[in-house]
């Protein structure tokens, strides 16, 4: 229920020992490696360590990811494995650049054969143009006064060319109009020009990067005969498919060498995503890296067991934070509570050194939600519409959670309310009704939020005892002093409108009213005097300002909680709103149907709209009136290298 | 316009403005100018609003290359610093705008790996991205372009379908040559420079066009212009230094235009390049190219030493002149006072020169070149001390 405590580990060893080391980290998933400099830069051995960033087993397992997707099958999953693979960088590179080779030869051929049905497709359209004139190709060739040529560009290019054609003597324009085919940027045009423009029209075409079609006008003629052009396309088509499926073919006849190749580089690369920070001294290398405090123990025993030769450093969390190092946050809770780190997470993960609130904002938000969304009906509803959501997979795992929880809450409150879609006459209220007993509910949630406010200023004080700011602690607003301040204040009216007898006489009150005040203004020269030269604030007018500005945060985070009985309130108004109109509806023909559908409808938006509106005021209550007393949040999540590649890392 | 729109508005207007007011005045150009090594420099900028950059740094033996790395680095963490400000329509603009940082180091990787340049004066991807650590890569994925062994590889970190595959058309010898770094690597390096820039350009001017009011109106002033000028300046050197056709030039430009129309264009293609000036007459651009004026040693428009008569000078002055006429319209954006992205652009644009400026002053401190002749290079005019 708490921010785990970290530990530093370094390992120093033999290079083999330390990937050893590595796989065994990599097994117990509670690891995250850091620069080894943060520790070892008061080690003498520190700076004579060359360090590393950066995983080069990263390209070669892109590489092979990359055959598995061209040959169309699922890249292998691979299993923990017992020991590092024996085998160097060197050797995997040298394996996986020779079956490269091998790919990017198929694949050049198969740019070679597309080239070619390219040729004989721009050739099929020429020579169809050319022949509904009535003429042959072959009759282009002997035309004495121009040339002209036949390639394929992108679009933008193309766009550039027939521009430049406006101030040129030449005549561009598109043979196969590619344009409403998305899946290609190329167009395939021909260009007219005269003969004594051709050396001029060769830059142009490299200018705009034209993919020249290598066709002559002597072979024009060969592209006469349709049939035999299509039969030539139908030939290099084949050809090309055979290209296509031969990574395919590939993997199936080598499948076990192919797969046994993939685990080690995946290993391997695992591991030195573990390693990828690493310090290198000749043979010895050093690893560092944090995991949480209580797996330190089976830390350094898998180390003493797989590594003999390797030194195991160790520095406690709390002593690296001291030196001003920023340390992950893991946060540790109950099963149910854990759903609502999600909540906490979305406004800020804790820092290091603070408190982590998710228990306090898991039973508040609860409580809070339930209290204003307290209705039987709408809360199973609401539970059914999350399982509902959650399944299509239009809701995130955790918030459906809360969700379901916060419909939990809705439920209990339901009954606590006697509330049934609204309708406080099916069950008997096992506390009040919000509607008849306004004079009831209101006080309790200011109560709620008094003691919500409270807790919130404790943390605050806690946190401030944690980094032994002690000026922070006593004097300032969110101090003793200032929670002193606002239980008198609370104490004085509650017992003004309760038991006036039992109030403090108004000069008493102002007086040590007057007094606290007095010490958060001059809480930065009392801490000065007391506590040796620690302020509180900012000084002078800024700290003036800012004690006022938390007495009135004191007024309006109090009365904002006034909103939870005026939600229970709007709860049961809106409900009822719903059941009036659908009777008024009733009377008119198929009125019965009518008044199902105003329900329906009006029940509807209630559990969405005003199920959202709770659900965002919920938080409010949280981020602001709470949060906004203490928290700080900024931490960075403990990020352990996994062995599946992509869940964490 | 919504509320928070509103108000996201007038935060990066305020900020532009207040950010301008931090550009360094010709007191301080004079003061760079005085120094006697890049050290020296490093140490007065280092008191400046480049305080931040070249903090943690040894700035009395540092090397030119670092400091103008940080100095480029400078103008990217500032342009990041405006996404805190702006709303979302104007983030996509500042990330569209920020794009040129993407395609800087897009070129840089294809110079390192084809061995036709070396890192240094260039950006340094991975010492930027720890300097400026919000800045994310937008038109490549960083992830698969640290990973890249191959021109391909380079090519498939390409985000934008149809960048990559106008890139891919770029380099002759399909996939043998895609797998390998063989073939006349100057001719792609510059031929996929092109293409990166006509895209990042014509991205930007597209985005600017749909924008409407006294905002679109200025947006579109300053992309346009500059796309205006990049436009001559391309036909210009193709003609010049390359000996490309006029009809070759036009196939070079981007398909943004602002004031200059294709008719515009073609005749300033079929000009004579050292007649462009005569080409462009009746536009605003017809200065720009007149170096000859601007490089007068007293205004007159004569060239007196023979010094200033070299070919090189003249290209240091259309480039200079270049560089003057967009820092004119970005000073006269901020003039106009109205709200919104283009006072955020301005102040961009601003920066940039400004750090142009101050990589001419430390080169010409490096190299010991006559400083009496700043005023030719630079793009602001520091004129004489009073």
């Amino acid at each position: 229920m708490a921010v785990v405590g970290m530990t530093g580990i370094s390992f120093v060893g033999p290079m083999e020992e330390v990937e050893s080391v590595a796989l065994a980290l990599l097994k117990m998933e509670n690891f995250e490696p850091m620069s080894p400099e943060v520790m070892m830069d008061a080690h003498p051995l520190g700076s004579r360590f060359q360090t590393f960033r950066g995983n080069r087993y990263d390209a070669l397992l892109e590489k092979l990811d990359g055959f598995w997707a061209s040959a169309g099958v699922a890249a292998p999953q691979c299993r923990v494995v017992d020991r590092v693979p024996p085998v160097s960088l060197s050797e995997l590179e040298a394996r996986v650049d020779e079956m490269m080779k091998t790919m990017s030869g198929w694949a050049a051929r198969g740019e070679e054969l597309r080239d070619e049905y390219e040729t004989w497709r721009a050739m099929l359209e020429f020579g169809d143009v050319v022949r509904e004139t009535g003429r042959s190709l072959a009759t282009l060739a002997l035309a004495p006064y121009g040339s002209l040529s036949i390639g394929t560009l992108t679009r933008e290019n193309w766009r550039r060319l027939s521009e430049a054609s406006l101030a040129a003597p030449i005549l561009a324009m598109p043979l196969i109009d590619e344009t409403k085919d998305a899946s290609t940027d190329k167009t395939t045009v021909i260009v007219f020009y005269g003969n004594d423009y051709r050396e001029e029209i060769q830059k142009i075409f490299s200018s705009v990067h034209m993919h020249l079609i290598p066709v002559g006008p002597e072979d024009y003629g060969q592209y006469d005969n349709r049939d035999a052009v299509l039969y030539r396309m139908e030939a290099i088509e084949a050809e090309m498919e055979n290209y296509r499926d031969m990574p395919g073919r590939y993997a199936t006849g080598n499948r076990f060498e192919l797969e046994k190749l993939y685990e080690m580089v995946y290993t391997k690369q695992r591991i030195y995503s573990i390693c990828q920070m690493r310090g290198e001294l000749s043979e010895m290398a050093v690893l560092a890296g944090w995991t949480p405090r209580d797996n330190y123990d089976a830390v350094r025993a898998v180390a003493e067991e797989t590594a003999p030769h390797t030194l195991v450093l160790a520095e406690s969390g709390d002593e690296l934070e001291r030196k001003g190092h920023e340390l992950p946050t893991l946060l540790r809770n109950l099963p149910l509570v854990r759903r609502f780190q999600e909540i906490v997470r979305l406004y800020s993960l804790p820092s290091y050194s603070e408190l982590d609130p998710t228990f306090v904002v898991a039973t508040s938000f609860c409580l809070f939600f339930g209290f204003m969304f307290g209705d039987v009906g709408h809360g199973v509803a609401l539970i059914l519409g999350t399982c509902f959501l959650e399944k299509k997979k239009m809701m995130g795992r955790a918030i459906a959670s809360v969700m379901k929880i916060a419909g939990i809450s809705a439920v209990l409150f339901g009954f606590l309310y006697g509330s049934v879609f609204g309708s406080e006459e099916l069950i008997r209220p096992i506390w009040l009704s919000p509607m008849k007993d306004v004079n009831r509910i209101l006080p309790v949630s200011i109560g709620v939020g008094v003691a919500f406010l409270t807790i919130g200023i404790c943390f605050k004080i806690q946190n401030s005892v944690r980094k032994r700011e002690w000026g922070e602690v006593f004097f300032s607003p969110e101090g003793v002093v200032g929670l002193a301040f606002y239980w008198l204040a609370v104490g004085q009216a509650a017992a003004s409108f309760a038991a006036p007898e039992t109030a403090l006489g108004t000069g008493l009150f102002a007086l040590i009213m007057g007094a606290l005040f007095l010490i958060m203004i001059f809480g930065n020269g009392i801490a000065k005097l007391l506590l040796h030269g620690e302020t509180v604030d900012e000084g002078g007018v800024v700290h003036v300002f800012s004690v006022f500005h938390a007495m009135l945060n004191f007024i309006s985070n109090t009365a904002s909680f006034v909103r939870l009985a005026a939600f229970a309130l709007n709860h049961v108004g809106l409900s009822g709103a719903v059941f009036m109109l659908g009777q008024m509806v009733e009377n008119v023909p198929g009125g019965k149907l009518y008044h199902a559908f105003v329900l329906l409808l009006g029940h509807l938006v209630i559990i969405g709209l005003e199920g959202m509106i709770v659900f965002i005021q919920t938080l409010r209550l949280e981020y602001y009136e709470f949060f906004g007393k203490f928290y700080r949040g900024g931490g960075r999540a403990f990020a352990p290298v996994l062995w599946r590649k992509g869940r964490a890392d | 316009m919504a509320f928070g729109s509103g108000g996201a508005r007038v935060a990066e207007s305020a900020k532009a403005r207040i950010r301008r007011a931090s550009l360094l005045r010709n007191e301080d150009f004079r003061l760079l100018l005085e120094q006697t090594s890049v050290g020296d420099i490093a140490v007065q900028l280092g008191k400046s609003a480049y305080a931040p950059m070249l903090k943690g740094h040894v700035l009395e033996s540092m090397r030119r290359s670092e400091l103008e790395f940080l100095l480029n680095v400078s103008i990217l963490a500032e342009g990041v610093a405006f996404g805190h400000y702006t709303g979302l329509g104007d983030k996509r603009l500042l990330n569209l705008w920020l794009e040129n940082f993407d395609v800087e180091l897009l070129k840089n990787h294809f110079q390192t790996h084809m061995k036709t340049s070396e890192w240094g004066d260039h950006l340094d991807p991975g010492k930027m991205l720890d300097l400026v650590s919000d800045f994310r890569l937008t038109l490549v994925d960083q992830e698969k372009l640290s990973s890249s062994d191959t021109l391909k590889d380079i090519l498939m970190s390409v985000r934008s379908e149809s960048l990559r595959s106008a890139m891919m058309e770029a380099v002759p010898g399909g996939e043998r040559a895609l797998a390998s770094w063989e073939g006349d690597l100057q001719r792609i390096t510059f031929a996929l420079g092109m293409i990166l820039d006509r895209y990042y350009f014509d991205n930007l001017y597209a985005a600017v066009a749909r924008l409407g009011g006294d905002e679109g109106r200025m947006m579109r002033m300053l992309v346009g212009t500059r796309v205006d000028l990049m436009n001559l300046y391309w036909i210009y050197r193709a003609r010049r230094f390359f000996d490309k056709s006029p009809e070759e030039a036009l196939t070079l430009i981007m398909k943004a235009r602002y004031r200059l129309d294709f008719g515009l264009l073609t005749r300033a293609a079929f000009a004579d390049p050292r007649a462009m000036a005569a080409a462009l007459e009746g536009t605003p651009y017809a200065r720009v190219f007149d170096a000859r004026v601007e490089n007068s040693e007293d205004g007159s428009g004569a060239l007196k030493s023979e010094a200033l008569k070299g070919e090189a000078l003249y290209e240091v002055g259309v480039e200079r002149n270049i560089y003057r006429f967009l820092f004119a319209v970005a000073e006269r954006v901020f003039l106009s006072g109205a709200l919104g992205f283009q006072n955020v652009a301005a102040y961009l644009v601003l920066k940039e020169l400004e750090v142009r400026d101050l990589v001419a002053v430390v080169e010409m401190v490096r190299y010991g070149f006559d400083k009496n002749r700043i005023d030719l290079i630079l793009v602001r005019t520091l004129g004489k001390e009073n």
